[in-house]
C-alpha cells in the first residue's frame, strides 16, 4: 500500500501526512493511535532521492513523529515539560498543525474554482502614452556641482588608510574550556546564577562570546538549564539536578 | 453629465482599472450615488452580451463577457494567464485569509519553506509587502492585491468562501 506514495507528488510533509490520514479514513486526532506514524516513516527511504531542502522538511516531521512515539512509550509519571509557547504538548501541536493545514488545503481547492472563473474574463492593458517631444523633461546640471562631487570623492580616497603590511594576532585571553570550568565551579556552590555574574565588570567582546559559548556547551551536554523570562532580559543558569 | 456611454469611453481609454472615488469626483457626484449608478450598470451589462464592467475593491474595469469565453479562446487562443501551481495557490490562500501574515507563519502552516513561492507571487503582483511586524526579527508581512481579486474574478475578499479554523478567527 505504501508503494504507491511518491514523495515528489506531495507539497510537503503535512500534505503527505494528511493524505495518509484521509486514506486510512481516520480522524486527525486519532493519528497517534494508528499506524500512520509507521506508514510515514516507511516512506522516508525515498527522501534520499529528493533535494536536500525538501528532504530535510520531510525528515523534520519524521523526527517529530518519532519523538511523539517515544513519549508514548514512557511511563506517565514523566513531567510534562515539553509544552510549547501556547502550552500545547507535542501531540497537540502536531494535530493542530495538521488540522490547520487541512483547512487551507480545502480552501485552496475552492480558490482553484474561483481561479477558473477568473480566467473567463479578459482585460486590456493601458495604452502607453508617450510624452510630447516638446515636453521632454530638462536635465539640468550645474558644472560646478559635478566638480564639487568629484572633489569630494577624491578627498575620500586620499583619506583611506593603506592596509598595514602585517597584522598582529593577539592570543586569546579566554578559552571556552576555562569558562566551562569556571561556570561548573560556580554552580557547585550555588544552584542558580545570572549569566552576567560570570563576566568581569567590563567584559571585552572576546570574553562575552567565549563565556556564552561555554554556556551553550554546558546546555548541550545537559549540565545546566537556562531560563530567560523576556526578550533581552537576564539569563538565569541553573544546575540540572540529574547531574552530579 | 454622466451616462453609461461616457463611462465606457473612459474605461476603454484607461484599459487598466479606474478608482471609483476619482471617477465620482470627475463627474461631480457624491460617492454613494456614483457607486449605485455603477452597480446598476454592472448588472445591466451582465444581462447583455456586450463588454462587462468588473469591480475590484473600489476600482472598476472593462472586461470581456464570460459568456463568450470559449469563443474568444477559440479565436485568439490560449488562456491569458496560466493557472497557478499548487504551492502558489496554497500559499495564496493562507495569505488571503490571514493577512497580513509573515513568511515564518506561512512556513509553519504549510510545513515547508515558502520563500520561492512568495517571491513568485510577489513577481506576479498577486501579493504585496505590507510593512514589517513589530516582533523579533522584524519580519515582512504580506497581503493580497487588486490583481489577486482580478485573478479570482471577485470584487472583494468577502466573496471568497469561508474558511473555518477551530479556535481561530479567520
Amino acid at each position: 500500500m505504501s508503494l504507491q506514495y511518491r514523495l515528489e507528488n506531495f507539497e510537503g510533509p503535512l500534505d503527505l501526512l494528511l493524505s495518509l490520514v484521509t486514506s486510512a479514513k481516520i480522524e486527525i486526532k486519532d493519528i497517534f493511535i494508528s499506524e500512520i506514524t509507521e506508514q510515514y516513516l516507511s516512506l522516508m527511504d525515498q527522501a534520499e532521492s529528493l533535494d536536500m531542502d525538501t528532504a530535510s522538511e520531510f525528515l523534520q516531521l519524521a523526527s517529530d513523529l518519532l519523538y511523539i512515539k517515544s513519549r508514548s512509550l514512557l511511563p506517565k509519571k514523566v513531567p510534562e515539560d515539553d509544552l510549547d509557547e501556547e502550552g500545547l504538548t507535542p501531540e497537540e501541536r502536531l494535530t493542530k498543525r495538521l488540522e490547520e493545514y487541512r483547512v487551507y488545503k480545502e480552501v485552496s481547492e475552492k480558490l482553484r474554482d474561483f481561479e477558473k472563473q477568473g480566467l473567463l474574463y479578459r482585460y486590456k492593458l493601458p495604452e502607453e502614452i508617450l510624452p510630447d517631444p516638446d515636453q521632454e523633461p530638462e536635465f539640468f546640471v550645474d558644472a560646478q556641482l559635478i566638480m564639487n562631487a568629484y572633489q569630494k570623492i577624491l578627498k575620500k580616497l586620499q583619506n583611506k588608510q593603506p592596509l598595514p603590511d602585517f597584522v598582529t594576532i593577539v592570543q586569546d585571553h579566554f578559552t571556552p574550556e576555562q569558562q566551562i570550568k569556571r561556570i561548573r565551579a560556580f554552580l557547585k556552590v550555588t544552584n542558580r546564577l545570572r549569566f552576567e555574574e560570570f563576566l568581569s565588570d567590563q567584559p571585552t567582546a572576546e570574553e562575552l562570546v567565549v563565556t556564552f559559548s561555554a554556556m551553550l556547551e554546558l546546555l548541550h551536554t545537559g549540565f545546566i538549564h537556562a531560563v530567560q523570562e523576556e526578550n533581552f532580559g537576564d539569563i538565569y543558569i541553573e544546575r540540572r539536578t540529574n547531574h552530579a | 453629465m454622466l451616462n453609461a456611454e461616457i463611462l465606457e469611453n473612459l474605461l476603454f481609454a484607461a484599459g487598466d482599472s479606474m478608482g471609483l472615488p476619482e471617477l465620482a469626483e470627475l463627474f461631480h457626484m457624491p460617492y454613494e450615488e456614483f457607486e449605485s449608478f455603477v452597480d446598476a450598470e454592472i448588472a445591466r451589462r451582465e444581462a447583455a452580451d456586450g463588454l462587462i464592467i468588473k469591480k475590484f475593491g473600489n476600482c472598476i474595469q472593462l472586461a470581456t463577457n464570460p459568456k463568450h469565453a470559449a469563443l474568444i479562446t477559440n479565436v485568439f487562443g490560449g488562456k491569458q494567464k496560466a493557472e497557478l501551481s499548487r504551492a502558489m495557490i496554497e500559499t495564496l490562500s493562507i495569505i488571503a485569509y490571514r493577512q497580513p501574515i509573515t513568511k515564518p507563519e506561512i512556513d509553519d502552516i504549510r510545513g515547508v519553506n515558502s520563500g520561492y513561492t512568495i517571491s513568485a507571487l510577489l513577481d506576479r503582483k498577486l501579493i504585496a509587502e505590507a510593512g514589517r511586524k513589530k516582533t523579533i526579527g522584524m519580519p515582512m508581512t504580506y497581503v493580497t492585491t487588486e490583481d489577486f481579486l482580478r485573478h479570482m474574478g471577485v470584487a472583494s475578499l468577502e466573496e471568497l468562501p469561508e474558511a473555518l479554523v477551530e479556535n481561530d478567527n479567520i
